[in-house]
């Protein structure tokens, strides 16, 4: 197996750099400016320079962004542009390489994703906010998350072994591998979390019993990308367990144990140079056992979903690309109880986008979706936009944007004695228009944008009018949101660059409702970090989360107000590592790192809105108190 | 819960060997120190800013800011024509233009804007853009199977004045008046 050492190709001579193999450095970082959308990118480096211990780290730091969930379904969504239709993921699509991350049952149920999603694989990740582009389907409502794996053409190739260990009882191990020769490359990464997590004592449950919220973790996931010639494949095997999951809010804990297996494969064909065509074919498969309620016990649930999808890329002319495509994703799943076995919904969709660059500083996009759900009437979905640069510096977007969701299997199927189905829901829609302006140089990023949304068509549980009916589901109602997004990096050194962000959202239903989407209308976030030739790193992050709307005020029902409200709070963490190459001459350069990450530095008791909708409960804990976690990670070339 | 022995089958595809070592770079810290390289067998035009001043060597980088970090390092300790090296990011303002000695043009936004002051204020122009030896610029990188290659506009240089060693020369694609259309 080839490998690549890393080299310093300033200490080469002319004959020596003729003979080096280059890796193509990705160029999607330099067309930022460029992308049909309003995108944050988070480099591996930074990652690894402010620290994290899962994913849901990484992404809280973003712009307009905090991971939510439920007393059910524990950090199992991204809250973007404060889009909160449930705890589950039904407004942000994750994308793994591109090729979307759904569930069957109810969109997504993503806790072991952002606890357990292996990152030493990332190379990057792109944050899209706004609905995504028009070939991403049914779920990018509120943005997309597309998680972008190492390749060996543009990263080296090496094996890092990495364990820590650190408060509440938490210990991870990680190995990762990546290898690559001239028509391959393969990514591996496994990784095991296992933490007793941080009890919350005096937790109020909807009995009125007062005891300890447990919320820890055991998480033990397998990731592998692979390229070879013209095929693709990513795969993913999760297994988690969460501590503190039921439909009701009963304590003492009862854990949810969630398992998912997500392949996808695929073929790129090249039509002629510059014309391609791709086919894959997306797997997922999802378990979950859960209880219910202590009187009712435990459910469990499974889910398939499947989607074969082909594209068509290629330039009609130098400057002008043109992209079209057709997917079909069918669904089935079922429940021991409520909802029935081999429940299935189905989604055909075709779409179409160009883009066209008048000139080296303008682009023209033009896209259209169309959506066949198997029960109700087709829609379109179009999309629109002009980018437009200045000089090498400034530039201007602006784009207008639609995107849908269509109703998931619990919303048509479900038939329990709580809650009822409704086969003939129609789509979520939503409409956006951004503008963003945006100043870049080699070493600073400025990034400006102001949004308009309207989320209409909403699918909202009607309580039942004769008691002891179940509650059901119906269409009603919008919601508009406005929002704005600052974005700044900048580097002070070659030693000292800071990162910041900030946002302010408000929104306001049709019945006058405001803000009632629990998500916080203000977030600051700013970091800096520090790095000298000497082998030594330290960077410190702190956001700052304005308070949330108050749930019981929200529902007109303030006696769900049983536990400490969603108040503000600054979460601080602070990463310092050391090479102990370059310090202490201890193994290679880059080679064996240690780091010391502080989580929750000021302490702060952290509640966020308990999602479930279910009106039990107001909040639950949302985050572990003060922690420290080493690291040691060591790496085989 | 159905079994979970799937999710094993995976590990076993695990492979952990590496050998057979190759020197493989990062594409933008390649080109950059082919440029250093290269600058040190070319000689500036008389006329030429770099013969009227003598106190640091000016490198500018357009478009890109990745190849303007990718020379960082280097820059705070390299010299060129024993001078210590100064970078300088260029934001599309050509007034800027006028103290570089080599000027790394990585977009093809007022392409013709820059090799006109260019060639003015007798500047080393690079580019890494298909096409830009033929429209002016005198060296220009392109791919061959994952190995760096480039070629040299030999009349834009001559015309302007600089003189390019036959070590060099042996190494580029040379690009003639002849193949220009």
């Amino acid at each position: 197996v080839a490998a690549y050492e890393k080299v310093d190709t300033f200490q080469l001579s002319l004959d020596e750099l003729m003979s080096v193999k280059v890796v193509s450095a990705s160029r999607k970082e330099e067309e930022q400016h460029l992308a049909p959308g309003v995108l944050t990118i988070v480099s591996a480096q930074e990652i690894e320079q402010y620290g994290a211990r899962h994913l849901r780290d990484v992404l809280d730091r973003l712009v307009g962004i905090q991971i939510l969930g439920s007393h059910q379904d524990f950090h199992s969504k991204t809250s973007m542009r404060a889009v909160n239709a449930s705890h589950h993921e039904d407004s942000v699509l994750i994308l793994l390489n591109g090729r979307p991350i759904r569930q069957a049952t109810d969109g997504g149920l993503n806790s072991d994703i952002y606890t357990g999603f292996p990152l030493k694989s990332i190379d990057r990740i792109e944050v899209i906010r706004g609905p995504g582009s028009v070939i991403y389907g049914t779920n990018a409502m509120a943005g997309v998350i597309n998680i972008i794996t190492r390749d060996a053409k543009n990263s080296v190739s090496e094996t890092v072994a990495e364990v820590a260990a650190g408060s509440f009882g938490t210990t991870q191990a990680k190995i990762s591998s990546l290898m690559g020769g001239k028509d391959y490359s393969f990514n591996f990464e496994l990784n095991h979390i296992s933490s007793d997590g941080d009890p919350v004592n005096g937790i109020t449950d909807q009995d009125g019993l007062v005891d300890t919220y447990e919320t820890g973790v055991d998480s033990n996931n397998v990731l592998i990308n692979g390229r070879y010639k013209d095929f693709t494949i990513n795969a993913m095997v999760m297994d988690n367990t969460q501590d503190s999951a039921s439909s009701a809010f009963q304590l003492p804990s009862n854990p949810i144990d969630l398992n998912r297996y997500f392949i996808d494969i695929g073929y790129l064909h090249k039509l002629s140079t510059d014309w391609d065509i791709s086919l894959n074919y997306t797997h997922s498969e999802d378990e979950a056992q859960w209880q219910i309620n202590e009187a009712a016990g435990d459910n469990n649930s499974e889910g398939r979903s499947q989607m074969i999808e082909t594209i068509v890329r290629g330039n009609i002319d130098k400057d002008l690309n043109l992209l079209f495509g057709a997917s079909h994703v069918e669904n089935e799943s079922g429940f021991d109880r409520g909802l029935p076995q081999g429940s299935k919904n189905a989604n055909t969709s075709a779409y179409a986008q160009l883009d066209y660059m008048t000139s080296d500083s303008q682009k023209l996009i033009a896209g259209v979706q169309w959506n066949n759900p198997d029960s109700i009437s087709a829609d379109l979905s179009p999309r629109l936009g002009i980018i437009q640069g200045f000089n090498n510096s400034w530039w201007f977007k602006l784009l207008y944007s639609e995107a849908y969701r269509s109703p998931n299997l619990v919303e048509t199927d479900l038939d329990a004695p709580q809650l009822k189905g409704v086969p003939t829901l129609d789509p979520v829609n939503i409409a956006t228009v951004d503008a963003q302006l945006i100043y870049q140089t080699a070493t600073e990023y400025f990034a400006i944008a102001l949004y308009h949304s309207k989320l209409e068509n909403l699918i909202v549980r009607v309580p039942a009018t004769i008691p002891g009916d179940p509650t059901t589901h119906e269409n009603q109602g919008y919601v508009k949101f406005n929002g704005v997004e600052l974005e700044a990096r900048k580097e002070l050194s070659k030693s000292v660059s800071l990162i910041g962000n900030a946002s302010y959202q408000e929104n306001k239903t049709d019945s006058g409702v405001e803000n009632g989407t629990f998500a916080p209308q203000v977030m600051v976030k700013f970091g800096a970090s520090y790095k000298n030739s000497t082998g030594l790193t330290l960077a410190a992050f702190n956001s700052y989360i304005g308070e949330s709307t108050d749930l019981g005020e929200a529902t007109n029902d303030p006696s769900i107000n049983i536990n400490p409200a969603a108040d503000s709070y600054n979460l601080l963490t602070v990463n310092a590592s050391i090479d102990t190459g370059k310090m202490w001459s201890l193994g290679k350069p880059e080679q064996s790192i240690i780091s010391l990450y502080l989580d929750n530095i000021l302490n702060e008791d952290i509640y966020a809105a308990d999602l479930n909708f279910a009106n039990q409960n107001n909040t639950i804990p949302h985050h572990w108190g003060m922690g420290a976690y080493l690291t040691y990670s060591y790496k085989l070339y | 819960v159905r079994s979970k022995y799937k999710k094993y089958i995976f590990l076993i595809i695990i492979l952990f060997c590496n050998s057979a070592v190759s020197q493989t770079a990062e594409e933008f810290s390649t080109k950059t120190a082919f440029m250093v390289k290269m600058s040190y067998f070319i000689n500036w035009p008389e006329s030429s800013i770099l013969n009227k001043d003598n106190s640091t060597f000016i490198i500018c980088i357009e478009g890109s800011p990745k190849y303007f970090t990718s020379l960082e390092d280097w820059a705070t300790t390299g010299k060129i024509k024993k001078r210590p090296v100064t970078l300088k990011y260029i934001n599309g303002d050509i007034s800027e233009l006028s103290s570089c000695n080599i000027l790394f043009i990585t977009s093809n936004h007022n392409l013709s804007s820059y090799l006109d002051i260019a060639r003015e204020e007798k500047i080393l122009t690079i580019s890494d853009n298909p096409g830009n030896a033929q429209r002016g610029v005198i060296i220009n990188f392109f791919n061959v199977k994952n190995k760096l290659r480039f070629e040299i506009n030999i009349d834009e240089a001559k015309s302007l004045g600089f003189k390019i060693s036959p070590r060099l020369l042996k190494l580029a694609t040379i690009i003639t008046s002849g193949d220009i259309k």
